[in-house]
């Protein structure tokens, strides 16, 4: 190829690729900007992102007259605790799978990983009437507790660990230390990296939950900022999608400041899961 | 790492003590939890499918009449060939468009570009999806809504997107092709660098174009990434499109846009009609188990992208 050919080749190249990510990121930049804007500028027919008439008045409102404080909090009390307790309760799984060898290794293996095919749609009805009996609808555990039993989070802890040499075990157990010393210093030690890239994922995961808080959170101020949100599409459209932008960006700020700062763990994290998301 | 040999299996380690109870303790959480939340609501389920009970009023056995009635009701009906035209449209956005994309960031000579590219096109994968989706609606928006201001710009004609039956199938499709196509590039972009360069160099010395080393060597041995981006897109297009046909169309216009599980939320949740709801339930996963059955079967192997 001629070096003519090949600029004219990359150059070709790279506006095929900036095209695709502008229309990837557009939408995103659509609601920042749309956020910004005066009342006027967001009914107006012009196509700009950067507003002409820059307020925060959306801002202002959101603050003023819906109870964002409270959605923020109960998204961020159920994504601690869905978080938490899932990983919790996989490392002491995965930890116990590779560290004892019994009979009923395989077999509780097989039961915790067979759940990955069993769809949400089967189990919501009767965790919903589970939950609504526990009489814990509209509480941060109803949203909890359903989504700690995650296969996903526990076949990822369960790679890992099983990685861990045997020898390493022997040695502990040979200076006489304990199955929960070794978990804690051993195996928490080896796979820390594991734990942080999943722990990110769910995270991420437990923040952006939708169908389940939808069911078991009813009452305004029960409700979590994704579904807070959809407050903004019961009204008629009129001026509304103002404060829906300014409370989107809000929303969806925390997760865009991780995401700064981590993308490449967390790109990483997502292709070694392969499946969250 | 994980290769753990028999003889280090039958090691030394807990021979004095029984080590069941032990670990035992440790399942226990994990037992539970996936005992409450995963099987028994299975079982619940499938027992609830031959019954007739609306949440309040008695129950009443009716064998196997939801089965056998579930292939009248117009809704579920629209809902199994919407979410097949679902996954043969959201394709060429799961995997066409993904794919080539990879192949082209990966001849992106510069680290620092190509890193770029990475971040911006797996931005739409953190985000909320219920939260694009609404910003989706007001950018579909008949009368504001900025697709149809650049439509007009360009002399196109305006439409009402989500609520005419001509376009509202294609306004999902849309939203959740954007919204997972960058999440598949980069899980492309991981496959096509997994394969090991020994095999491009020989073909490439035995004279392969381009276009045969892609389709003769990088694609065959992407089956793994394919075979569950196929997954992917069935499980999608069955179960988590939902958030956005609830937020943009609600199922409508006449069942244009209902999936599966959108079938199964409005028999449970709308008409209270929690028999049917969980005989869809159960039908729907029989399906998914048979599905991912014949897939990893056929193909080998589920693409868990080398985990380690």
């Amino acid at each position: 190829m001629t070096p003519n050919k090949r600029t004219a080749g990359r150059v070709l190249l790279n506006v095929v690729l900036v095209l695709f990510l502008a229309a990837c990121i557009f939408p995103v930049l659509w609601m920042i900007s749309s956020s910004l804007k005066s009342a006027d500028e967001l009914f107006s027919s012009e196509i700009y992102l950067i507003p002409k008439h820059f307020t925060l008045n959306h801002y202002w409102e959101v603050f003023a007259s819906y109870s964002i404080g409270d959605w923020f909090q109960n998204s961020l009390a159920t994504t601690v605790g869905i978080s938490i307790l899932q990983i919790l309760v996989s490392f002491l799984a995965a930890f116990a799978l590779s560290y004892f060898q019994t009979r009923l290794n395989s077999a509780v293996t097989y039961f915790l990983l067979i759940t990955m095919v069993i769809p949400f749609q089967v189990t919501m009805i009767p965790n919903y009437i589970l939950v609504s009996g526990m009489k814990l609808l509209n509480t941060w555990t109803s949203v909890i507790l359903p989504n700690v039993a995650n296969a996903t989070t526990f076949f990822y802890l369960y790679q890992n660990t099983r990685g861990v040499p045997r020898a390493y075990y022997e040695c502990a157990q040979i200076e006489g230390a304990g199955s929960f010393w070794t978990m804690c210093h051993v195996t928490w030690g080896l796979c820390k990296g594991a734990v942080s890239a999943i722990c990110i994922l769910t995270v991420i995961e437990a923040w952006n939950l939708y169908f389940w808080p939808l069911l078991v959170l009813t009452k305004p101020e029960s409700r979590t900022l994704t579904i807070g949100l959809k407050q903004f599409l019961d009204f008629e459209m009129g001026n509304r999608w103002g404060p829906f932008m300014a409370t989107a960006t809000l929303a969806s700020l925390p997760v865009m400041i991780v995401y700064a700062f981590m993308q490449r763990h967390i790109i990483n994290a997502f292709i070694s899961s392969g499946i969250k998301g | 790492m994980s290769d753990m040999t028999a003889a280090g299996r039958r090691g030394p380690l807990h021979r004095r003590k029984p080590q069941w109870p032990g670990f035992l303790l440790y399942v226990l959480p994990a037992l539970v939890f996936f005992g409450v939340f995963k099987y028994w609501p299975m079982v619940y389920s499938t027992v609830l499918s031959f019954a007739k009970w609306n949440f309040v009023s008695n129950l009443k056995w009716v064998g196997m009449g939801n089965y056998a009635s579930m292939f009248d009701k117009a809704m579920f009906v629209q809902g199994i060939t919407n979410t097949f035209y679902y996954i043969i449209a959201l394709l060429p956005f799961f995997i066409v468009v993904p794919l080539v994309l990879a192949l082209m960031l990966l001849n992106v000579r510069n680290r620092h570009a190509q890193g770029l590219y990475k971040a911006l096109y797996f931005m739409p994968t953190i985000l909320a999806f219920s939260i694009v989706c609404i910003v989706w609606v007001w950018m579909y928006n008949p009368s504001y809504g900025v697709l149809n201001n650049i439509l007009g710009r360009i002399g196109l004609s305006k439409h009402a997107w989500v609520s005419d039956p001509q376009t509202a199938f294609f306004s999902i499709v849309l939203v959740c092709g954007w919204k997972y196509m960058g999440q598949n590039m980069i899980l492309f972009m991981a496959g096509l660098l997994n394969i090991s360069q020994d095999c491009i160099e020989a073909a490439t010395i035995d004279g392969a174009g381009g276009w045969q080393c892609f389709w003769h060597i990088k694609f065959p041995l992407l089956a793994p990434t394919t075979v569950y981006m196929l997954l992917t897109s069935v499980i999608f297009a069955a179960e988590r499109a939902f958030t956005a046909i609830n937020l943009l169309t609600q199922g409508g216009p006449s069942y244009t846009t209902t999936n599966l599980s959108y079938v199964i939320y409005e028999f449970g949740f709308k008409y209270y009609n929690i028999g049917m709801a969980s005989a869809i339930a159960v039908f729907t996963s029989v399906i998914f188990l048979i599905i991912t059955v014949v897939m990893m079967r056929t193909m080998g192997g589920f693409g868990y992208h080398d985990a380690k």
